[in-house]
């Protein structure tokens, strides 16, 4: 029953996950889109310190980010929804700062509350359906519960480790993290299809077989959201694809070393029984 | 190439698709430029409307802007084509005001985060039909039109909560001006003040007795009446404003909004007043409003026993209390009234104003005219949202999503290149993945969706998704050297897993499709459509590809 330790990984990870969450984490950071506020968008095509225009800037009580792009910078400020755009540039050019073009987004902090608890119901909804669907086409309870389960801990992990790497969750992030949930069950689909319904070989020989595809899948989903993060300026698609790309690389221990072994423990369990 | 592929119904659906998809998205002509917008003072309008195509201009073939607007100071008969109609324009007054840009590149419209513009939502204040709805489009339409803005679009939008929203794109104008001009209500009022001599605390007025009781109370005809509480008399509503042992003010309605008949947007000499005026330390601006007859008899009513006091130093004589103009509860103007209009039905005030910077001052009065002219809104509107986006940073997005998606198509390649060591399943592979997108953008096209950066990202992730369906195809297919399953069977198979994968994103991406009006709507709806166009068009054909590539191998590897 050598495999059954595999499990160690993925529930340490879940572990880490938790406690990370419950320790390091100081509540969901929420972008503009949950919470309001005023984000500035400006195009710089020398690169720029976002240190030094923090506190050029400081009376507005900033919080500023620099992206890099494919031909400048991109520098993003973010303040409550209640401040003067235009006095803020205005501070800026008299720091001596000048920028190609500038863009800005407001959102009234109880516009933001309504999409957060909408964002919530959606969560819940998604998560459900994706479930619903699993258990009504496998019919099996048990190796079901085990790719929902998988599932769950890819979407967490995904959300959390982002949440540490600095990236708020908005509405782009929530979608990713809604992509991923149709996205990491692929794999626990591939396996659970080629465990139960195939007849070819052990069931270890179909795992190792259905791991080689999903290994595949994975490498060139992996590539082109690597790919997508670097050729891109844009802090939407950014965002998005380092969530994706965070849901990918946790979808391979939790496939692998976690709904693996419990499926082929299921599948002996069974074999027992009958 | 094996041609008995080329005839497989699977295979010539997904080729006929991609063609139909290009032919699509192309644009159909580069010639002439196109009418963004007309201003309602324009020789043009009624003669072109947004949209139209002008190729030619007096036997001149107009292929830029620029070609069109060389003719900003001609006057008389001008000749132009439009959408291959030739029409006359008579221009009396040098001016085209008319708005043109370049053809698009594509027919795929794109979202205002691609091509920059503003993009507010606005929150109607309390519970909202849509006959309310409608009129604070058309008030704000009227609003913008006269402003100046260009191609304003205006939806009516609700969220699942059932909350209602007035959402507005427009593709120009500056966060403070499209604040100033959306959040106002625009109610406007006119007042007049009264003052009223008192001895001995008591004086009469319109043969009503006022006794002073303190600095913030005073009776009339006996009841009391607080600092800034209303009262009627003779049907002219009063404010009381301030009192002393020797005077009382109040403040009388004489215009309200309803009563502004028309705006002077225009100085005509002789007929109305509308400039800026230099002065020492800045720029004053002046514009006449028209109001109604009722509101004209107001006034003289109001000022008919008002006293005459002289300017020692100018000689001009006024009435004793000004005129004050406000909208939504702020001072705009307050004014002298000229003696000689007392009593009489005076329709025309003049709202003035004054700035330091010209600039300023200009923009002021625009702003004040469109809100005068459009009139006021029936509610309260609040700003929940407005998204600024540069056209340039727009462009950036767009030009870096599509070297994004180039970039992770070859990588996708690459890998599965290597995998695979046969470029009879890579190419396809790759190919298939391409013409997916394609289509998608095909199908958008054609039911007019929008492409914004959502739709792209959604682009993105159903091609991702697409991949994945193809490695499982492959890796299916080829799978069991024992040969226990035929091709057939194996295809079945992959189709099951291909169909519950899809299932499951279709089921995670429908929340979407209800939240956050609209803003993530894109993204799902395009995932969604691109999962089925996978599932229903791409996959089989690819399915096809590698089934035959597959079946030649064996054949020539059992012989």
């Amino acid at each position: 029953m050598k495999y059954k330790t595999l499990l160690f990984v993925p529930v340490a990870l879940a572990i880490v996950t938790v406690l990370l969450f419950a320790f390091f984490l100081n509540g969901v950071s929420l972008d503009i889109d949950f919470k309001g506020g005023t984000q500035l968008s400006l195009e710089s095509s020398v690169p720029v310190d976002a240190a030094s225009i923090r506190s050029a800037i400081s009376i507005y009580n900033p919080n500023v980010r620099i992206a890099r792009g494919l031909t400048g910078y991109t520098v993003i400020i973010d303040v409550e929804a209640g401040e003067n755009t235009t006095a803020i540039l205005n501070d800026l050019e008299k720091a001596g700062y000048s920028f190609e073009s500038s863009s800005s987004q407001t959102i009234s902090s109880a516009l933001g509350k309504s999409f957060f608890s909408q964002a919530q119901i959606a969560l819940v909804l998604a998560f459900a359906f994706m479930a619903l669907v699993v258990f009504v086409v496998f019919r099996q309870p048990m190796p079901s519960l085990y790719m929902v389960m998988c599932a769950t801990a890819d979407i967490a992990e995904a959300f959390v480790f982002s949440q540490i790497l600095g990236i708020n969750l908005s509405l782009a992030t929530f979608a990713a993290l809604l992509l991923l949930i149709g996205y990491s069950v692929d794999s626990d689909i591939l396996l659970t299809s080629r465990v139960l319904k195939s007849t070819e070989g052990s069931p270890k020989e179909r795992v190792k077989g259905a791991f080689k595809t999903s290994m595949t899948m994975s490498v060139a989903a992996i590539g082109a959201i690597v790919v997508l993060y670097l050729a891109t300026s844009s802090i939407v698609l950014h965002q998005i694809s380092l969530v994706i790309l965070l849901g990918l690389l946790f979808d391979i221990p939790n496939t692998w070393l976690l709904n693996a072994p419990l499926l082929l423990w299921w599948v002996e369990r069974k074999k027992v029984a009958a | 190439m094996n041609l008995k592929l080329l005839k497989d119904w699977r295979i010539l659906l997904l080729i006929s698709l991609v063609v139909i998809s290009i032919i699509s998205i192309m644009p159909t002509s580069q010639e002439g430029v196109i009418v963004k917008s007309v201003s309602s003072d324009s020789p043009f309008i009624g003669k072109v409307v947004a949209g139209d195509r002008i190729t030619w201009v007096n036997e001149k073939t107009i292929s830029e802007p620029n070609d069109l607007y060389k003719f900003d100071n001609y006057t008389g008969v001008l000749r132009f084509m439009t959408n291959g109609r030739l029409e006359l324009a008579n221009i009396e007054r040098p001016g085209l005001k008319i708005v043109v840009d370049e053809p698009p590149s594509s027919r795929l419209k794109f979202g205002m985060d691609l091509v920059g513009g503003t993009r507010v939502l606005l929150k109607p204040a309390g519970n909202i039909s849509d006959a309310i709805i409608q009129q604070i489009i058309s008030t704000l339409e009227t609003r913008i039109n006269v402003y100046g803005l260009r191609e304003a679009k205006f939806q009516s939008v609700s969220d699942v909560e059932g909350n209602r929203y007035v959402q507005i794109e427009m593709a120009g104008g500056s966060k403070s001006e499209v604040e100033d001009l959306l959040s106002k209500q625009g109610v406007f009022e006119g007042k007049v003040a009264r003052i009223v001599e008192l001895k001995n605390n008591t004086g009469s007025f319109w043969s009503k007795e006022v006794t002073y009781v303190d600095n913030e109370s005073i009776k009339i005809d006996g009841s009391n009446v607080k600092l800034n509480g209303t009262f009627m008399i003779d049907g002219v509503n009063f404010e009381f404003m301030n009192a002393t042992k020797d005077s009382a003010v109040f403040l009388a309605e004489v215009f309200k909004g309803s009563d502004i008949k028309s705006v002077c947007m225009q100085e005509q000499a002789g007929i109305c007043t509308s400039r800026l005026i230099e002065q020492k330390d800045g720029w004053q601006f002046m514009f006449q409003v028209f109001v109604s007859q009722e509101g004209a008899e107001r006034f003289a009513k109001v000022t008919k026993d008002m006293k005459v006091i002289v300017d020692p130093n100018s000689g001009d004589s006024y009435l004793d209390g000004k005129m004050i103009l406000l909208l939504d509860n702020k001072l705009i103007t307050s004014l002298n009234i000229a003696s000689e209009l007392a009593g009489k039905a005076y329709t025309e005030p003049v709202i003035t104003g004054f700035r330091q910077q010209k600039v300023d001052a200009q923009d002021e009065k625009l702003m004040l005219q469109s809100i005068l002219q459009s009139g006021a809104l029936p509610t309260a509107l609040e700003i929940t949202r407005i998204d600024q986006i540069s056209p340039s940073l727009g462009q950036e997005f767009l030009n870096s999503a599509v070297i994004a998606g180039l970039a992770s198509v070859l990588a996708v390649g690459m890998i599965v290149t290597v995998r695979y060591r046969k470029w009879k399943i890579a190419l396809p592979m790759t190919l298939t993945m391409m013409s997916e997108a394609i289509i998608i953008l095909g199908v958008a096209s054609w039911i007019n969706w929008t492409i914004d950066l959502a739709a792209i990202a959604g682009i993105i992730a159903t091609v991702g998704t697409g991949v994945d369906a193809q490695i499982m195809i492959v890796d299916e297919l080829r799978l069991g050297e024992r040969k226990v399953y035929t091709l057939k069977q194996k295809m079945k198979k992959a189709i099951f897993i291909i169909f519950t994968s899809a299932s499951t994103v279709i089921a995670a991406m429908t929340p979407l499709l209800f939240i956050g009006i609209g803003v993530m709507r894109g993204f799902a709806v395009t995932t969604v459509l691109g999962v089925l166009i996978g599932i229903g068009i791409a996959r089989p054909a690819f399915g096809k590809i590698v089934e035959a590539v597959l079946e030649k191998e064996e054949i020539t590897s059992s012989a």
